[in-house]
């Protein structure tokens, strides 16, 4: 375990190596002025990382998803960055080690500096750990593992997650486990939170001394939120939120210098934002104005800027949409699904997709809206867990207002604040807001900055410092406990299998229908989440989260049966009650004899979250699906062909 | 908000300040949003003092000492007679800076009680005998004066200056900072030459300065080798004072330069400090009435409960999840 660990992290390193190298020569190439080291490292990274990702689509698109493809890929890079880019960025890398090891930080600022060193050690060592993340074992490493097992990016109609939930930060897992395995496709998650801890550094030092803008970063790494996600979850969201603080610190860098190549990269960014998440179509949104604002006069001068920075926009936004309109005729499948009278529109789906993407009590009344910033903070399970984003921003607020900003604060306040009524708007969940979540630190330091500058204040300075003190303490805290599960099967003192048991959602019912189907013809159709370790073939049959189980299709045994066997499935593994609406159907073909029991086990699960710890029995049904005389030319259906494809998704696999 | 009204009435209604304002409307309208966004802003007085009340209440000392009018009557008696243009055209003027800069300068210097203060341009020595005014009621601090003046009807002395020069001269017969009454002169130390010649040697020779003025020529060479040689040699948290600001790019380009290692603060828009290093202090450009609410006792204890609140619901959120994970807790667990 040590040591495939160690050969990950060597991997991953090497990747930001040559990634960097190869943005340092590209930014070069766009003359992006290089003003401040640190910026253009972040942006050299991000900005080669971006174009990997989009790179992996566009390989997947032409069918090209081979792991010496995209090592090609990788050298190419490599050998492309030429003299320069190597330079940079072992430069960058100099110039790192020399603001760490030459004193930069002293007094204060050395204990967050050690402070942020402790925490992104547990981190690493955590990211160490076998994937377990609820997400990432239903779609953020499922649907790239279908990718790469098929060779190419293909619509998964029986996982509608993987239309909108799947965006360019899962090109970055897709780079990880081709060149690697599970472990990388982490390493690369783990990656975009430290590269958003050193974004969060370099938008604060431009508005504050250096250990002011250290606590800014640590504030954010000990954040349960951040740590959650950057370490275990499996998830590519702090990505968006690298792309986010990216494109604000190159939004800021073009309103001083006005140079062209920050409006390029800003858009870049921008639109690497919007298609990690379609909530993050924010940001480019939201940035429009100050670039309208900032521009130039003229007319032409400011259409050459709205389209230095609409471009970039488009390319690195909009791929997924083209791709979800040319499957499916929904740019934005599903949610506009209904609108535009998709074909075998699924209620089932549409209407869980549309309740899972937003917050339990969603509400548009002025009332939630006053109520909806103490609800993320003191009620956050019921809002997207926004309670791990910890009570700074909320306790600091008050100082926030009456403390003053500089112009190009109050440009990160206006962002903050356009994002979070975008958050409102659409959906009321907390977690994401996680992209803008270093800029309200940024803005919180600020305030608590101003007050410590401030003669006198000393309760409210207390006051202050002692909140902040709580929230590190209880955030470092937390961290070492959240990491202490995964730390033993890291230090090597229990097996893989022993804590994928532990600690995998669902891993016990996978393994067991493993080795029950282990080399059986036909596939499976299970009801569970948590589908990542499943290794026989398998769809699944969820209505809530497979588009093709519509109601036409399910609603008799007959037609159910029949869907069953143009999917080829030959088992269904029941795990606990059906969906209400499929219950009769499956009951009805067991009566009749098509449904047949076969072997079965009772296993241990989790039951609820599985930070809680509870787990309970599972009983564990495979049910095997006897054949009947075909369907022929008089079935009332057909597998839903979805638009542009024929029905291509699993016999790819 | 009234107090930046006031003093931009108060600039434009002499006569000089609103042809320049015209002046700029005309040649391009941001030049005029930015001098609208800097004169009468209050950031910098928040940055280096506590309040408002103490800003005026020293500005207040010196003119109230008579001192301004005084140096002021020295100056008319002196060009009462005076007329003629130096060789590059300019019409012979006092060179004395506005009230406005000097009070805020010697505000800072009452405020900051720098121990070395260095300043490049003297003249006829209106700022610096109101500098060391200053410093003699501090009680502490030495003034050190870099100046190579120009003399009215020095033909042959005038070639020498840079081309760009107004028309400031000292009378003819005069020695720069003639000005400077002879009580106030045993802080001061005057150094006569071109400040490219005889900065470095001064500044090496001094160490560390606390507050650096630079009045001098605002050529761009001249006035980035000031600054950066300043700069160097300023000590962290002291401050730079830069006047005519707008002569050149050179400011904005040093302020871009240091941008990490100091605060930049707008007087208006032809003086300007810049903060060095730890001492930095965040922007403040509140009104003092927002200032004063927040300063007031109520308020922080009203912040105080707010922080308690807050942070006792907040961690309150994570009880079933430690009782969860952690049963043995439970005799002893508050909620």
């Amino acid at each position: 375990m040590a040591v495939v660990a160690i050969a990950n992290s060597v991997l991953t390193f090497g990747l930001v190596i040559v990634h960097a190298a190869f943005g340092w020569q590209c930014l070069r190439r766009f003359r992006w002025p290089a003003e401040r080291w640190l910026d253009s490292a972040l942006c050299s990274v991000a900005f080669a990382f971006g174009l990997s990702a989009l790179l992996m689509f566009s390989l997947g698109i032409v069918g090209w998803l081979r792991p010496v493809v995209v090592w090609a890929l990788v050298s190419v890079m490599g050998v492309a960055a030429g003299r320069a880019g190597w330079r940079g960025a072992l430069g960058s890398m100099r110039q790192f080690w020399r603001a760490l090891s030459g004193g930069a930080a002293r007094g204060a600022g050395l204990a967050w500096l050690v402070l942020l060193t402790g925490v992104l050690l547990l981190s690493l060592l955590t990211v160490s750990a076998p994937l377990t993340g609820s997400d990432a074992l239903s779609y953020h490493f499922m649907v790239p593992r279908l990718y790469e097992d098929a060779g190419r990016v293909f619509p998964v109609f029986w996982h509608v997650n993987s239309f909108f939930s799947i965006g360019t930060g899962h090109g970055l897992i897709l780079l990880g486990t081709m060149l690697g395995d599970a472990s990388t496709g982490l390493r690369l998650c783990h990656l975009g939170g430290v590269l958003s801890t050193l974004a969060t550094y370099a938008l604060a030092r431009r508005f504050m001394p250096a250990n002011w803008a250290l606590l800014t970063a640590a504030l954010l790494l000990v954040a349960p939120m951040t740590f959650w996600q950057m370490s275990v979850a499996g998830a590519p969201d702090m990505w968006t939120t690298l792309y986010t603080v990216l494109a604000v610190l190159t939004l800021l860098n073009w309103s001083d210098r006005r140079d062209e190549g920050s409006l390029g990269l800003c858009g870049f960014f921008a639109g690497l934002a919007a298609s990690s998440k379609y909530t993050g179509w924010a940001v480019p949104l939201l940035v429009l104005p100050f670039v309208i604002f900032f521009g130039p006069r003229s007319a032409k001068g400011l259409g050459k800027a709205l389209l230095l920075f609409a471009l970039p926009v488009l390319v690195a936004g909009s791929w997924r949409h083209v791709l979800n309109y040319v499957w499916t005729g929904d740019p934005v499948f599903p949610f506009l699904a209904r609108l535009l009278a998709v074909e075998n529109f699924n209620t089932f789906t549409y209407e869980k997709m549309l309740t899972g993407t937003r917050a339990p009590g969603f509400t548009l009344t002025p009332w939630r809206f006053v109520t909806y910033p103490f609800l993320l903070t003191l009620e956050g399970r019921t809002v997207g867990v926004g309670h791990y984003f910890g009570p700074i921003i909320l306790s600091l607020a008050p100082i926030a207002l009456v403390s003053s900003l500089t112009a190009r604060l109050r440009i990160v306040l206006l962002l903050c604040l356009g994002f979070f009524v975008t958050n409102w708007l659409t959906s009321q969940v907390g977690r994401f807001l996680l992209p803008v979540f270093p800029l309200a630190l940024v803005l919180s330091v600020h305030a608590l900055w101003w007050l410590t500058c401030r003669p006198g204040l000393r309760i409210a300075r207390t006051a202050a410092w002692t909140a902040v003190g709580a929230f590190l303490c209880f955030g470092v805290a937390a961290s070492a406990l959240y990491a202490r599960d995964f730390l033993p099967v890291v230090v090597g003192t229990e097996s893989r299998e022993a804590f994928l048991r532990r600690m995998a959602p669902d891993y016990e019912i996978a393994e067991y229908v493993n080795e029950a189907i282990a080399g059986q013809p036909g596939k499976v159709m299970v009801f569970f989440r948590h589908t990542y370790y499943l290794t026989v073939p398998f769809v699944h049959g969820d209505p809530r989260i497979s588009w093709i189980m519509t109601l036409e299709r399910t609603k008799t045994a007959d037609s159910l049966h029949q869907l069953l066997q143009e999917l080829d499935v030959r088992w269904v593994v029941e795990t606990g009650p059906y969906p209400f609406w499929l219950e009769s159907s499956f009951r009805e073909l067991k009566r009749r004899g098509l449904l047949t029991e076969g072997p079965s086990t009772d296993v241990e699960n989790f039951s609820g979250n599985r930070i809680y710890g509870r787990r309970g029995p599972v009983r564990v049904v495979i049910l095997r699906v006897e054949p009947r005389m075909s369907y022929g030319a008089g079935a009332e259906h057909r597998i839903p062909t979805p638009v542009g494809t024929s029905a291509v998704t699993e016999e790819d696999r | 908000m009234f107090h930046r009204l006031t003093t931009l009435v108060a600039d434009v209604r002499s006569r000089a300040n609103a042809s320049v304002a015209i002046d700029r409307a005309l040649r391009d309208p941001r030049l005029l949003l930015r001098y609208i966004r800097r004169t009468g802003s209050s950031a910098w007085i928040r940055a280096v003092f506590d309040t408002r009340r103490e800003y005026e209440q020293l500005a207040s000392e010196v003119r109230e000492s008579g001192l301004i009018e005084e140096l002021q009557r020295g100056l008319g008696d002196a060009f009462a007679g005076l007329s003629g243009s130096t060789v590059r055209g300019a019409g012979y003027v006092d060179g004395a800076m506005k009230i406005g800069h000097v009070l805020a300068l010697y505000a800072v210097v009452r405020k900051r009680r720098p121990a070395v203060v260095l300043e490049t341009g003297v003249c006829n020595g209106f700022s610096t005998a109101i500098l060391l005014e200053g410093l003699r009621r501090n009680d502490t601090g030495h003034l050190y004066s870099v100046d190579l003046p120009e003399v009215a009807g020095d033909i042959d002395g005038g070639r020498q200056f840079w081309s760009g020069k107004g028309g400031a001269v000292v009378p003819p017969d005069r020695p720069s900072g003639w000005l400077v009454p002879e009580q106030l002169q045993d802080r001061w130390t005057l150094c006569l030459g071109r400040s490219t010649a005889v900065l470095p040697g001064l500044v090496n020779r001094l160490g560390q300065i606390d507050l650096f003025i630079h009045d001098s020529e605002h050529s761009l060479e001249n006035q980035m080798f000031e600054f950066r040689l300043a700069w160097q040699h300023l000590c962290p948290g002291g401050l730079l004072a830069a006047s005519d600001i707008n002569c050149s790019p050179a400011f904005l380009q040093f302020c871009e330069e240091i941008r990490d290692a100091g605060h930049v603060y707008f007087v208006d828009d032809g003086l300007a400090f810049m903060v060095k290093g730890h001492e930095a202090r965040p922007h403040t450009a509140r009104t003092n009435r927002g200032n004063t609410f927040a300063a007031s006792f109520w308020w922080q204890l009203l912040f105080l409960l707010w922080v308690g609140v807050v942070s006792a619901l907040y961690y309150r959120q994570f009880s079933d999840l430690v009782l969860a994970r952690f049963p043995a807790v439970r005799s002893w667990w508050p909620w």
